[in-house]
């Protein structure tokens, strides 16, 4: 059982996907920001701007492809852009909600 | 005209330092290279976060409850980690919450070999699931809700999930997880 991007590379090496869960769509709170109620109360501000900018990087990431793609795979250190384009569309599919609590 | 120019270099330094000095830091723990954390490189690589007048420091901590630890400790301020290792730590009495949800769908995926086509053959075989050495420290948890909750076992959830929905509650049992 794997999670992106390693799927992408079982692909790659001709193994069978018997299963993908991003395909049946299966709501699951599956990655999200944490933090210390306290640096949460003191630190909002802070906390905002970052959030701010982290919806920022989620509109590229929807909106601006191809250096998504570069991104992503510089960011991850796989030089396949292929598989990254792979990983792209994974994340478009699984964000397609950002939620954030006030 | 000496004068001038070191009074002017002088001013500039000053301008300067004190924009670095109005930015503010956050230490942001990454649980995993996924594509999820991807996002923190695309903010600093567009210059989103000075944008905002933040400095982000990502630090990667392999593993979910290693991160947890760090936060607890104070030396992060913040973390993008799953669901589970932050939930159960919560449930333990640590202070943390979950402030934002990124993903809101499970991204799993069944590889087998090349030979192996269908889950129908899977039975009788060994599944392979990720590292998780948090589910071992929590079957020792006292808390009994943590315990109920079991975190900190998504991929074997995932892969439930999945026999479910194709009819094969039968064949899971048939099956056996191992870590190696």
């Amino acid at each position: 059982v794997v999670n992106a991007p390693f799927s992408s590379e079982a692909e790659r090496l001709k193994l069978s996907v018997l299963a993908d869960s991003v395909k049946m769509n299966i709501p699951f709170f599956n990655t999200g920001l944490l933090g210390s109620r306290r640096f949460l109360d003191k630190q909002d501000a802070r906390v905002m701007n970052f959030l701010r900018a982290y919806l920022e990087s989620i509109k590229i990431l929807k909106t601006e492809r191809e250096y998504s793609i570069k991104a992503l795979g510089q960011f991850t250190s796989r030089a396949e852009l292929e598989s990254a384009a792979r990983r792209l569309r994974l994340l478009q599919i699984s964000s397609s909600r950002c939620r954030i609590r006030q | 005209m000496k004068k001038l120019h070191a009074l002017i270099l002088a001013i500039f330094s000053i301008v300067a330092v004190t924009c670095v000095e109005a930015q503010e830091k956050i230490r942001i723990g990454l649980g995993s290279i996924s594509l999820q954390s991807g996002l923190v490189h695309i903010a600093k690589d567009r210059g989103l976060f000075a944008k905002y007048g933040l400095t982000v420091e990502s630090i990667y901590i392999p593993g979910g409850s290693t991160n947890v630890q760090v936060l607890v400790s104070g030396n992060l301020d913040l973390s993008q980690l799953s669901d589970a290792p932050g939930v159960a730590a919560n449930l333990e009495g640590a202070d943390i919450v979950y402030f934002a949800g990124l993903l809101d769908k499970l991204n799993y995926q069944l590889i087998a070999r090349s030979d192996i086509k269908s889950i129908e053959q899977l039975k009788g075989r060994k599944i392979r699931r990720q590292p998780l050495r948090f589910v071992r420290r929590l079957r020792h948890a006292r808390n009994a809700q943590a315990r109920r909750h079991r975190p900190g076992q998504r991929s074997d959830d995932s892969f439930k999930s999945v026999m479910s929905r194709r009819g094969l509650q039968r064949s899971l049992q048939e099956v056996s997880t191992a870590r190696w």
